[in-house]
């Protein structure tokens, strides 16, 4: 026979009362499911913002009058768009005092592509000048991209080595960029020659008129010096030349402020819904094991009265409370598992805003603080239970179930 | 004197007014004894088997088990003579629902590891004659079955005393003679037996019988 041990008389106890067992489980795996999703979904947002100041890499984008929205729509959500500047406000750009670099992109919005089913963005950058997208293209290809090779986003299905169609000419894919949360992830990176070629193609086929020179740019992307305000330079930058080259700017902090304002609004509801759902679980978890352990007090009394102490009735409840916390913690996991990482585009196009899913090192920390709060929680309700149980005198508590 | 009760008050207050479930009881019981107590509901007997096992604190007076008084005891010392020295069969039904009858019985081995004895839990059974219900659970037996569920239970422990609170008020006059029986076998084996009972019939198995009325206890049947 199995000795009776303090592991048989919890696994008898929950077998045996499946539907206490599951309402149990279940408090505590709504309590793990608010804090892991908690966690990760702020950690994402946080991560996505991150990347975002990194990859963009430059305080200033100067796009043509009107087209500030749109600039920041293609960057941040990947809304594809095409607009043009004046090609004379790089120069004019490069000389306004505050300026130490200043480097030309081109967007082009596609119809559709093989990969897929909805419009992507092309972005030209010329290497020779560019500082903000070439620093992590390097990582994936090697040498400088060529005319006709293109590096696509994260979330573009399109292997290395692959090519892709866009306005009936073919590319070839010669690498993949990580995932950043952010519009980069569907759009594609080509060298300016090459984009000024498909801006010329996108134009044929929607029948616009384009200027027909070397010097078709989008937008100038600007390194400010050390030193010098970032507001006050882009101010430098309209008062010299908006009204001649009918210029907007876009100021990264201004952008990022507005983004990051968005998460630290939507990363203190979640908190809030968090501390919530803690309190109303610690609640709730008081009152069911306050329930639970009442109306076993004659099975403990026994145990006292076949010589058990004070300690190991109290170790016996917390051991009992211990395993339903964990597997309800690790139900509350998983079942937020399922919600959260096939759901994330989804996430992130409803709060609108990056959202980029966090290292495995910062999931498992997630996991582990759930599963804290699990076992502190369900336990330290039934330890607070068990310890006004164990104060009685054993006789009266007998009296009172007898 | 294994052990011994040395003017024991315990006080209870009812309907807002205070009296004595036991008004200055000396009383002792020594290995090999069989004492019986008997008394109308409500005359302390209860109260005095729960102070004596060390499951109620005397408001005044002494509790001493083999010279050890219970009021200088720690909760782990005070547990360590209920669990080893001492068989308490309550008079409520006390099992654990959700374990088996054979679990029940061997319950003491989960606290004192080193009780653990399979065979001897199973010779139990059978000596209380209910061997054929080992894998079922309390829910599943009449009142008398769960009441020799307790029985086997305390002897499990192999006590120096056993204390039993109307241990055959459930059962049907056979089993009472074997349960009554059993004790006999018991205290010739050197094990005092203690016993609270209304049933004037079990009174000739023991030595001595006390009355308890009014929280007093005096030696003879009143």
């Amino acid at each position: 026979m199995k000795p009776v041990t303090s592991m048989t008389i919890v696994k008898s106890s929950l077998f045996r009362r499946p539907l206490r067992s599951i309402g149990l489980s279940a408090v505590v795996a709504l309590l793990c499911a608010a804090i892991f999703g908690g966690l990760i979904l702020s950690s994402s947002m946080n991560r996505g913002l991150d990347t975002l100041e990194k990859r963009l890499g430059a305080d200033v984008m100067v796009v043509r009058y009107g087209y500030e929205s749109k600039a920041q729509g293609a960057i941040l959500r990947g809304e594809p768009t095409t607009f043009y500047l004046d090609p004379g406000a790089l120069d004019a750009i490069s000389q306004v005092e505050g300026v130490a670099a200043a480097s030309p992109q081109i967007y082009v919005a596609t119809l559709s592509a093989g990969c897929c089913s909805y419009p992507l963005q092309l972005i030209g950058i010329d290497p020779d000048t560019d500082f903000t997208v070439t620093p992590w293209i390097t990582g994936q290809i090697k040498g400088a991209l060529a005319d006709g090779e293109i590096v696509v986003g994260s979330k573009i299905s399109a292997d290395v080595g692959s090519e892709l169609q866009f306005f009936k000419r073919v590319y070839k894919v010669v690498g993949r960029l990580e995932n950043t949360g952010m519009g980069f992830d569907t759009s594609i990176f080509m060298n300016i020659t090459t984009a000024k070629q498909a801006a010329h193609d996108a134009a044929r086929v929607s029948s616009q008129e384009l200027q027909d020179n070397d010097d078709l740019i989008s937008a100038v992307l600007v390194d400010v010096a050390d030193g010098y305000d970032v507001k006050e330079v882009a101010n430098n930058i309209l008062r010299a030349h908006a009204a001649e080259y009918h210029l907007d700017t876009v100021v990264s902090d201004n952008m990022f402020n507005e983004v990051s304002s968005s998460i630290r609004n939507f990363t203190s509801y979640i908190r809030f819904f968090e501390i919530m759902i803690a309190v109303l679980t610690v609640l709730i978890l008081l009152i069911v094991f306050s329930v639970t352990i009442n109306s076993r007090r004659a099975e403990f009394s026994m145990y006292r009265v076949i010589g058990a102490t004070k300690g190991r009735i109290f170790s016996l409840i917390l051991l009992e409370s211990f395993v339903i916390s964990i597997i309800g913690a690790v139900i509350g996991i998983v079942v937020m598992s399922e919600i959260i990482f096939p759901f994330s585009n989804a996430i992130s196009q409803s709060i609108g805003v990056p959202f980029l899913m966090p290292s495995v090192a910062t999931i498992l920390s997630a996991v582990a603080v759930s599963i804290l709060a699990a076992v502190i929680c369900g336990p330290g309700a039934s330890a607070l239970c068990a310890a006004k149980f164990t104060s009685k005198e054993v006789y009266s508590t007998m009296r009172e179930v007898m | 004197m294994l052990l011994e009760l040395d003017h024991v008050t315990k006080e209870y207050i009812r309907g807002g007014k205070k009296f004595f479930a036991l008004n200055d009881v000396c009383f002792g019981i020594d290995k090999g004894d069989f004492y019986t107590i008997i008394g109308r509901s409500g005359s302390g007997k209860t109260t005095l088997l729960t102070v004596a096992a060390g499951l109620a604190a005397p408001d005044s007076g002494d509790v001493v088990f083999k010279g050890k008084k219970y009021s200088e005891l720690s909760d782990r010392e005070l547990s360590a003579i209920r669990g080893n020295g001492i068989g308490f069969i309550p008079q409520g039904l006390g099992t654990v629902p959700d374990l088996t009858v054979i679990d029940n019985v061997r319950l003491p081995s989960f606290i004192y590891p080193e009780k653990a004895d399979d065979t001897r839990a199973l010779a139990i059974l059978e000596k209380t004659g209910i061997a054929d219900l080992a894998q079922s659970y309390p829910n599943e037996l009449s009142g008398g079955e769960l009441k020799r569920v307790l029985i086997a239970r305390a002897l499990f422990s192999q006590p120096e005393i056993l204390i039993a609170d109307e241990p055959t008020a459930d059962l049907d006059r056979l089993t009472t003679e074997e349960i009554m029986k059993l004790f006999s076998e018991l205290r010739r084996d050197g094990t005092a037996v203690l016993l609270v009972t209304h049933e004037m019939d079990t009174i000739a198995y023991g030595d001595k019988v006390f009355t308890c009325e009014s929280g007093r206890l005096t030696e003879g049947k009143q």
